[in-house]
């Protein structure tokens, strides 16, 4: 079945991205323009949520993408990929994957909605300015999950 | 620092250097001050405001202080945080822009000292401090520590 599903995280920093994948066991596979999916558009999902077809996408573009996050050694037979699209709005990227049987493993590694993505990327994309401002940098991760970013001057 | 903390005690409040500090949930981010607390309408008040999943922000070497600058980011890509106007470039483009919500305020008292009201985000008023300056910084020290106790 197709479920296609688009992600509310507007991306403007590709690197961030792929190093925020690199961390989930994902793979940014540059100028990939076609991401693993069902490969046929059922018209069976009605969340307006989460439905990419509900939220703008055209159906007839699903599979379709700039770049791709591929699954590292996937245990599934059949992994699926996110794709890397050009906003609605044409400023930065959208992410959108076919979140069926959750998405082959996809779901497993960068979670439902793709949120630990999502957190992966806003931390990298704050960790990367904190250097770039000249602090140190360090990860920690609190009990709640919550990933911590803090910029030290050296 | 010769201020003290007016008003009651909140359950869940933590001691710290003979003060209290409020656990908050509801405000998920943090805007803090431009240049020394003053957001430009008002003596020192701050900002607080909410990455959600497409927002960051952080942190706050707020008046100058050497206080880490620190971005918390929530298990869903929420980003709480201090705002500092190092962070401008960081949130207007690095991240789409982050909703604004009040912190706090740093207000003038009739006899002439300062005090900080913690109440945007749950908490007290803090002071009353002979110096401004002594308020904006307990003003940050109580954020920072709000922000990681969230």
């Amino acid at each position: 079945m197709s479920h296609v599903c688009s992600v509310e995280l507007q991306i403007n920093d590709i690197a961030a991205l792929a190093a925020a994948a690199k961390r989930l066991g994902l793979e940014f596979r540059k100028g990939q323009t076609t991401f693993r999916w069902y490969g046929e558009w059922m018209d069976d999902w009605a969340d307006p949520t989460r439905a990419a077809a509900m939220k703008g996408h055209d159906p007839a573009q699903f599979g379709s993408c700039i770049h791709a996050l591929s699954q590292v050694k996937p245990t599934d037979g059949n992994p699926y990929e996110i794709g890397v699209i050009h906003s609605k709005d044409g400023k930065g990227y959208e992410l959108i994957y076919d979140a069926w049987a959750s998405g082959h493993g996809l779901e497993a590694r960068a979670g439902q909605n793709l949120k630990k993505l999502r957190q992966e990327y806003t931390a990298e994309v704050s960790a990367k300015h904190l250097r770039k401002q000249g602090y140190a940098v360090q990860r920690t991760v609190d009990s709640k999950g919550n990933l911590i970013i803090q910029g030290i001057k050296p | 620092m010769k201020g003290q903390r007016n008003g009651q005690h909140n359950p869940g409040h933590h001691s710290r250097r003979g003060g209290t500090l409020h656990q908050n949930a509801g405000i998920r981010g943090l805007l803090l001050p431009k240049g020394d607390g003053g957001s430009g309408e008002g003596p020192g008040q701050k900002d607080v405001g909410r990455g959600d999943g497409r927002g960051i922000a952080t942190a706050a070497a707020a008046h100058g202080a050497s206080r880490p600058l620190t971005v918390i980011v929530d298990e869903d890509g929420t980003a709480r945080f201090i705002y500092a106007d190092a962070f401008g470039e960081f949130i207007g483009q690095a991240i789409n822009a982050a909703p604004v919500r009040r912190a706090s305020h740093v207000e003038p008292t009739a006899d002439g000292r300062w005090t900080a009201d913690m109440a945007p985000c749950g908490g007290l008023v803090l002071g009353p401090f002979d110096l401004r300056a002594e308020a904006l910084a307990a003003e940050s020290e109580w954020l920072a520590e709000w922000l990681l106790y969230q």
